[in-house]
């Protein structure tokens, strides 16, 4: 422990960071075919241009919520401003800030959140398997309907007009929240009205709830649910808790049908149950 | 201030590298290779980190929670739910007799890494994600499939491809290049720890109240009562019109469900109503149900 202590009170010398809100971009829709190449490690690089700079690699990264940029291009590219010195903390951090253009093939974004810091595991990476200059994450590729091809090594881009949000001051919102707030359970809100209930006992292994009873005349009722029934799905997706159908019931849509996979007598069932606006 | 948002960028942007031991050898017993074109729809939820969390369930156990991850070269599986599981390991790898996928799509005697990378540690020890996780879905398991992302959607589409993904390679680079790494995993300990902030407890159902809305003009009225409701039993009736839930004013249905999303089993639920011209309060005591 205590020879880290030094770093921990480096991160207090960390520059501040920038922040502005996405705006809402839209692209001509057409469907963009970008190469990537497999490196030895089994990351995704695709070659990108940093306002104009470049090409530099990056890794196609689907598990980082945010992209990342080594010093390197912040100074190149000119994050920071023409002229303007590139802030610089612990492994080179300097912050949160925004790609004015980002391109890829023949496909250009504009306005990509990203940090800025040569991160030790890309460093690691690219010793063993050549060079990057960082991640490119959630805050560019959920822009799109994207489609990875793992056996022609091609990714396609179209545009959905979905925006991502600020996922770093979601979570900075989150952790400087009071304990009360913090430490209060989530509260799983269904999107409409079933009218069921469902339950299923401790020692109950098997997958699957039990619907406890159904309401008359309620969307469940009309779906055919019955009392005794096991739920194995709903909307495809399991619910093997009480909580798994509350999660499921969160994310259906009100007014078109969804499907559940009922086990009554031994025999496999699937209703179809179109939810109502309420509560 | 800063301490927190150092913890999310070492979290964070961070791809997996396979670090210490070599893989296993192929070994004799070749992975069956059942080819099946069949693509399947893969239901997926963002986690408060935006991360895509896909369920899986492994030798029938489960569901777990993994994160669809290109920057992780293996199919991880953290060590508690290795543990769980039962997973025989050799130098850190097993051999998942099935891997089940939400939506359908299954695969047998899949190679999977056993062990809790610093990201996953560092973000389920502070409940950043809103959910526990217990994985990663890396290359050797997300190369079997074209994969159609779309974040305005609540699917994704996965289509088997028939070439087998590469043996993963761990990172043989110039001595001393890890050594960033291995200070990540002792500095995510610190930081968690001296965050001060711990998992949060388990989620729970929203409460159940029974009647159903419609809106016209910014007005918002119930059109039906369920019979056996709670909402029949506080004296909500068909045609009320809603004016304020919780206090706040209601133009629209999407309002009343916000304004209500929190309310648990055996809680009041405050309702203005006007019915006959008449303004009035009534209270739902949330009971059980969706």
């Amino acid at each position: 422990m205590i020879r880290y202590f030094p770093l921990v009170v480096a991160f207090f010398l960390l520059p501040a960071f920038v922040h502005a809100q996405d705006k809402v971009k839209k692209d001509p829709p057409k469907k963009i075919v970008v190469p990537f190449e497999l490196i030895k490690t089994q990351h995704m690089v695709v070659s990108v241009k940093v306002n104009g700079k470049g090409p530099y690699r990056l890794v196609f990264d689907t598990g980082a919520p945010d992209s990342l940029v080594s010093t390197k291009i912040a100074k190149e590219a000119e994050l920071f401003g023409k002229g303007k010195k590139v802030p610089s903390g612990l492994f080179g951090n300097a912050g949160q800030t925004k790609i004015k253009e980002l391109e890829i093939g023949d496909l250009k974004a504009e306005s990509i959140s990203t940090m800025v810091m040569n991160h030790p595991t890309v460093e690691a990476i690219a010793a063993f398997a050549g060079p990057l200059d960082g991640i490119l994450g959630f805050t560019f590729y959920a822009r799109y309907k994207m489609s990875i091809d793992y056996e022609k090594n091609l990714i396609t881009f179209e545009p959905n007009a979905y925006v991502p949000g600020d996922v770093m001051k979601v979570m900075m919102d989150k952790m400087m929240a009071p304990k009360s707030v913090r430490e209060a359970p989530r509260i799983l809100a269904p999107a409409g009205l079933f009218g069921i209930r469902v339950e299923k006992a401790k020692d109950d292994e098997d997958a699957g709830v039990t619907v406890k009873n159904v309401l008359p005349e309620s969307p469940a009722a009309a779906a055919g649910f019955k009392t005794g029934d096991r739920i194995l799905t709903l909307d495809g997706r399991w619910t093997d808790t009480v909580n798994d159908c509350y999660l499921a019931a969160g994310m259906v849509r009100v007014g078109s049908p969804a499907t559940a996979l009922v086990l009554r007598d031994g025999k496999k069932l699937l209703l179809k149950v179109t939810v109502h606006a309420g509560l | 201030m800063t301490l927190r948002w150092l913890t999310l960028i070492v979290l964070f942007a961070a791809p997996v590298a396979l670090h210490a031991d070599e893989p296993k050898k192929p070994d004799d017993k070749k992975p069956e290779k059942k080819f099946n074109a069949k693509p399947g729809l893969v239901p997926f939820r963002l986690t408060d980190t935006h991360h895509t969390l896909v369920r899986v369930k492994i030798n029938g156990k489960g569901p777990f929670n993994f994160i669809v991850d290109t920057g992780c070269p293996v199919f991880l599986v953290s060590e508690p739910v290795g543990k769980k599981i039962g997973l025989k390991t050799e130098k850190g790898w097993a051999i998942l007799d099935s891997l089940e996928m939400e939506g359908g799509l299954e695969l047998t005697k899949v190679k999977a890494r056993v062990e809790t990378p610093f990201q996953i540690e560092g973000m389920n020890g502070m409940g950043l994600a809103g959910v526990e996780l217990h994985g990663l879905m890396g290359y050797t398991v997300l190369a079997k499939y074209q994969m159609d992302f779309d974040y305005t959607k609540k699917q994704m589409l996965w289509t088997p491809l028939k070439a087998e993904p590469l043996e993963p390679q761990p990172l043989k680079g110039a001595k001393g290049s890890t050594a960033g790494m291995d200070m990540m995993v002792g500095l995510v300990r610190i930081l968690t720890f001296l965050s001060g902030i711990g998992p949060p407890p388990p989620p729970q159902p929203r409460g159940f109240f029974g009647f159903e809305l419609e809106q016209a003009d910014k007005m918002v009225r119930v059109t039906r009562v369920l019979a056996d409701s709670p909402a029949v039993e506080a004296g909500l009736k068909k045609g009320d019109r809603i004016i304020n839930v919780e206090s706040k004013e209601i133009a629209a249905v999407s309002e009343v469900l916000q304004h209500a999303s929190k309310i648990r089993v055996g809680q009041t639920l405050t309702l203005t109503i006007e019915r006959d011209k008449k303004q009035q309060e009534l209270k739902i005591t949330a009971g059980e149900g969706f």
